[in-house]
């Protein structure tokens, strides 16, 4: 059903910015280290905890939905995860709300702010994490660093992007990578991963989904 | 090539996740005839504590029973004390009869430090020769006796000095361990040196909840390491000292600490959910095994204790991994906690009267985990708190299940103790929790003792082993 939406979604803003050049007003877009993107995957999670001779794990189905809208250099980043576990009996489904701000540059970009993880029913039933994440492009490669990124899945990670392909280390170990299938101009299936351990702890996400990079709402419009 | 690296790290991971966790049919369960899995000598029995059940114990405990917390509540939830308790110290041939009734062909109960040595130079020998008789009395009715050296209470002499933050209380344990090894090791081979060193580090000075009440992060990894090493010390004394075979199966003595163990369920996806429950199964579950296999205490909390030393005598010290199984925790990522983590039951579980959830295969995990550990295992506690006592005979079913279940997958597990014989003083939370497989109505100078529904089904499992209840 996500996937659809971003399907219209992306349809309406080309739409939109077909009529936009039509009307002919001129105007000079500023390079930025980010365009705007939308995105919807959906894939499966496997978390848990090992000690000797054994481990603990739970499979969750993982929805994930974000985006990040640029007005002008003020960047606004948010995504909505949800969590539900495959088996009956073992824990409970969450839904993670991340918003963060920041601003884009020519070259890069910073964008902090709180993630929310919400659990029914757990105690507390919310949780505020702190999260941030920046790049910056060199040529044609964007070095990419965060904390909690990814709806604060991700615990801490450093990697670049070249093109349509990007890998990233997860400290204190792991791997993060994803690759963009063009499908149009502005929209393609994005598979994205990670693996990675922490402590005892590891966590492992394959999702398959859309991505599509709507245009500005406000085309020129400088910050 | 980054893909590929990737499926190749992520998808063991997502693999595993399909594991075979299991998840016992109720009907299964009722329909199997328990007992017939078991071998012979399997150990069927129940477990008690001293300060729980003898009464008229004046230890660190009772001294704790009197208190309050700042705000004027008692220390002890209901605002009892321990008292008279069910007066077991007069009664035991009362509860070795119950015993009999049950079909049990062993018993584990633990010696009372206090009231064998009530201060640093005075010994009250004929309460050691009350423990012996005991001992001996169990033998003669056939029933094993497991003896516990300590179990939560310490001798005011002791804890006044300090208790176990103090160095110099492992000399006195150590002391004590021979002693006792010395007055009972003819009666006795299986003995169990220190009980659930986790839950009383914990519970005492990281929680607060127990005697001292600290809440010390520091305090709590010292009180740990020092349990795990009067635990070797313990071991090494009790096989210099108890060098008599009683049951004639070649082995003098059968040394092992009781382990409490707990299922942390992360309770959600999320990596900080994941990140707590693994950091508190680490540090719950596994410092306590991990260093009696390798011989090492090793306790660390970031910025705040890092413990890693050798202690003499630890590898190899103990002969049996006691295993104190209840119920499974939630474990959510909450920075108001000094452990930075809450555990909870979500609603809709099925749970004891102290809201721990009934979760049997919980016991048959951990059963299989420390079966690699390569040494037998004897669950040493398990039971549930049910006041009209109508849940007990299928978590008794459900848990003796699980034993069965992890035997026949190979893990050595050579006994189980229902934690309890009788209702008794549930330490801060009173009276009120009834785990007994007889109630006690402590009401009565008699403390009569009644038998509850999951009598019954103790004794069709007795029965199923081989074992003859008496009527």
């Amino acid at each position: 059903m996500r996937p659809l939406l971003l399907v219209l979604v992306l349809s309406v803003g080309s739409t939109a910015r077909a009529q936009d050049s039509a009307s002919a007003v001129p105007s000079v877009l500023p390079p930025r280290a980010l365009t705007n993107e939308l995105s919807s995957e959906l894939g499966l999670l496997a978390g848990g905890y090992s000690f000797s001779g054994g481990s603990w794990t739970d499979a969750y189905a993982a929805s994930i939905t974000s985006g990040h809208y640029l007005f002008g250099g003020l960047t606004v980043q948010a995504g909505l995860l949800s969590l539900t576990p495959l088996e009956r009996g073992g824990p409970s489904p969450s839904f993670s709300l991340g918003v963060r701000l920041g601003y884009t540059g020519e070259r890069w970009s910073v964008v902090a702010g709180p993630v929310l993880q919400a659990t029914y029913p757990s105690s507390p039933l919310i949780t505020v994490l702190p999260s941030v994440r920046g790049l910056y492009q060199l040529g044609a490669v964007t070095l990419d660093a965060g904390l909690l990124d990814k709806q604060g899945l991700v615990p801490a990670h450093l990697g670049a992007s070249y093109g349509p392909v990007g890998l990233a280390y997860v400290l204190p170990l792991g791997l993060r990578a994803h690759a963009r299938i063009p499908l149009t101009e502005r929209a393609g299936i994005q598979v994205e991963g990670f693996a990675f351990r922490v402590g005892n702890a590891q966590s492992a996400l394959l999702t398959v989904g859309l991505v599509g990079n709507p245009p500005s709402s406000r085309p020129g419009a400088t910050p | 090539m980054s893909r590929h690296l990737l499926f190749s790290f992520a998808l063991p991971l997502l693999l595993a996740a399909c594991s075979d966790r299991p998840s016992f049919e109720p009907d299964v369960v009722k329909a199997a005839r328990l007992g017939e899995g078991l071998p012979a000598g399997f150990m069927l029995g129940t477990s008690t504590a001293a300060h729980q059940i003898e009464g008229g114990n004046e230890n660190s405990w009772s001294a704790w029973e009197r208190g309050q917390w700042p705000d004027g509540r008692p220390h002890i939830k209901d605002g009892s004390v321990s008292g008279a308790a069910t007066d077991s110290w007069n009664r035991f041939d009362e509860d070795v009869r119950l015993m009999e009734r049950l079909g049990s062909n062993a018993y584990r109960f633990s010696v009372e430090w206090a009231r064998l040595q009530p201060t640093r130079d005075t010994w009250d020998e004929e309460a050691l020769a009350r423990y012996q008789r005991w001992a001996r009395t169990l033998r003669q009715k056939g029933i094993t006796p497991l003896v516990t050296l300590y179990h939560f209470t310490l001798p005011l002499w002791v804890s006044e000095a300090g208790g176990w933050e103090d160095p110099a209380t492992l000399e006195a344990f150590e002391a004590f361990a021979g002693r006792v090894a010395e007055a009972l090791g003819g009666e006795v081979d299986w003995w169990c040196t220190v009980n659930e060193p986790n839950v009383y580090a914990v519970l005492g000075y990281l929680d607060g909840e127990w005697p001292p009440g600290k809440q010390d992060m520091g305090a709590m990894a010292t009180v740990l390491e020092n349990l795990i090493e009067a635990h070797a010390r313990a071991a090494r004394q009790l096989r210099q000292k108890d060098t008599v075979d009683a049951d004639g199966d070649g082995h003098a003595t059968r040394v092992g600490l009781a382990h409490h163990v707990r299922v942390f369920q992360p309770a959600s996806g999320t990596t900080a959910d994941t990140l707590v429950a693994g950091l508190t199964d680490t540090f719950f579950n596994e410092s306590v095994p991990e260093a009696l296999r390798t011989g090492r205490v090793r306790l660390s909390v970031p910025g705040q204790v890092s413990i890693d030393r050798e202690v003499a005598d630890l590898k190899g010290s103990i002969d049996y991994l006691g295993i104190n199984y209840y119920t499974r925790d939630y474990v959510r990522q909450y920075f108001g906690e000094p452990s930075l983590s809450r555990q909870y039951v979500p609603r809709g579980r099925e749970r004891n009267d102290l809201g721990w959830e009934l979760y049997p295969e919980g016991l048959y995990l951990f059963l299989m985990r420390y079966a690699e550990l390569g040494l037998p295992l004897v669950v040493t506690e398990n039971g549930m708190a049910d006041h009209g006592g109508e849940q007990r005979p299928f978590y008794l079913q459900s848990h003796l299940y699980a034993v069965e279940q992890a035997r026949a997958k190979g893990a050595d597990v050579r006994g189980y103790f229902h934690w309890s014989l009788i209702d008794n003083f549930e330490w801060a939370e009173g009276y009120e929790p009834k785990f007994g497989l007889f109630s006690v109505d402590l009401a009565t100078p008699e403390k009569t003792r009644s038998e509850t529904p999951a009598v019954a089904t103790f004794q069709e499992i007795a029965r199923n082993l081989g074992l003859t209840p008496l009527p």
